[in-house]
């Protein structure tokens, strides 16, 4: 329990920034170097004392793209959810979308969460280009081949397109280190993911009047995700990471 | 946690400006979070504030200008950071250690002399 708690607020404290990260490390590292609980009420202190840590790196220091991380794994989960039941016996409420689109899409969403989740503070260029891929492949094939009977159809086919766009954008901002184009395509992205909720949540309300809960909770969690999702894109302000300066092996050679 | 009102500060917040007043006065004006947290197991017994809190209550403080941050130059994988009272931290100090001496059961480690020379002080 108490690595557990350890592990999962080491991965937590890389969203907080540098300053903040150090001196928590510091106080943790005086404290357990220091403090041995031996009681069981020093345990239990200890254990609660993990659980405050373990919030305070997770949730204090901002909004970042860390929420992606963990919002997209919900999504991911509502997505493979939604791919993998049965179509509904109602055919208005089958999307037709071929199910490989739904895997890439799938597929695109996990990558960018496990990139946001590995770095929350800053994009990183070339893997955030080549991770978001997938991601723009399966959301502009979706919304280009989804069927749209009902209203929350066309929400979700223009929230698509938004993050299939969107995600371009935040590429080229990266590569060409323009900061303000980057964020502008994350903020796409998140209007596209705030989108993709408010269709997803009106089709758990119709999926459970359908008798089908299954799809209902599918349609839930990638409401949810979708949700948090749209909070770390829309409000965090991740800076670009550094451009490393390439030299050629001739130059190298020549010193 | 409920701040209190004037103040502003959270009682365990009250109590970390408290502790770092009653050092300060034992002539200990650069506190690290385990010397902190030693003293309030120490003092506090039974149930003292868990170190998680403790750190919170120091962010906080800093975050508020009434402790002023100032991290060790060592070299290492985490050099020690100190806190020091500010003047702003150090009258909030003094108003935390008489109203904390002023409560119905106040935290026995709360000196209650010192409290009350801070009061005729003004």
């Amino acid at each position: 329990m108490r690595a557990l708690l350890d592990r999962l607020e080491r991965l937590a404290r890389r969203r907080l920034p540098e300053h903040e990260r150090r001196a928590l490390a510091s106080f943790r590292a005086d404290i357990d170097g220091h403090w041995t609980p031996v009681t069981a009420a020093e345990r239990r202190l200890d254990r609660r004392a993990r659980l405050v840590h373990l919030a305070t790196a997770a949730f204090d220091g901002g909004v970042s793209l860390a929420g992606v991380g963990l919002s997209g794994v919900v999504t991911a989960l509502g997505s493979a959810i939604l791919t993998l039941t049965p179509p509904s016996a109602d055919p208005r409420y089958d999307s037709e979308v071929a199910p490989w689109i739904g895997i890439v899409l799938t597929i695109g969403i996990l990558t960018l969460a496990a990139e946001c989740a590995s770095s929350p503070l800053a994009l990183r260029r070339v893997r955030f280009t080549l991770l978001s891929v997938p991601l723009v492949v399966g959301s502009l094939a979706a919304a280009a081949t989804a069927r749209v009977t009902l209203f929350p159809d066309a929400t979700l086919a223009v929230a698509l397109v938004l993050v299939g766009v969107g995600a371009p954008i935040a590429a080229v901002g990266l590569l060409a280190g323009r900061p303000p184009v980057a964020h502008r395509g994350l903020w796409s992205m998140g209007i596209g993911a705030l989108g993709v909720c408010f269709s997803d949540g009106v089709w758990v309300v119709l999926f459970a009047l359908d008798h089908a809960p299954v799809r209902a909770l599918g349609c839930a969690l990638s409401a949810i995700g979708a949700l948090l999702m749209a909070n770390g894109l829309l409000f965090a302000r991740p800076s670009l990471s550094p451009v490393r300066p390439v030299r050629s092996p001739r130059r190298a050679a020549l010193g | 946690m409920r701040r209190r009102h004037g103040t502003g500060l959270t009682r365990n917040e009250q109590k970390i400006l408290a502790v770092a007043l009653r050092l300060a006065h034992g002539s200990v004006a650069h506190l690290y979070g385990y010397e902190v947290f030693r003293q309030l197991v120490e003092w506090e017994g039974g149930e003292p504030m868990n170190h998680g809190t403790l750190y919170r209550g120091l962010r906080s403080l800093v975050g508020r200008e009434l402790l002023a941050r100032r991290d060790d130059e060592a070299d290492g994988p985490a050099p020690r950071v100190y806190y020091e009272l500010t003047a702003d931290g150090r009258a909030a100090a003094r108003q935390a250690t008489i109203q904390l001496a002023a409560l119905d059961d106040p935290p026995a480690w709360i000196d209650l002399g010192l409290a009350r020379v801070l009061r005729e002080e003004g």
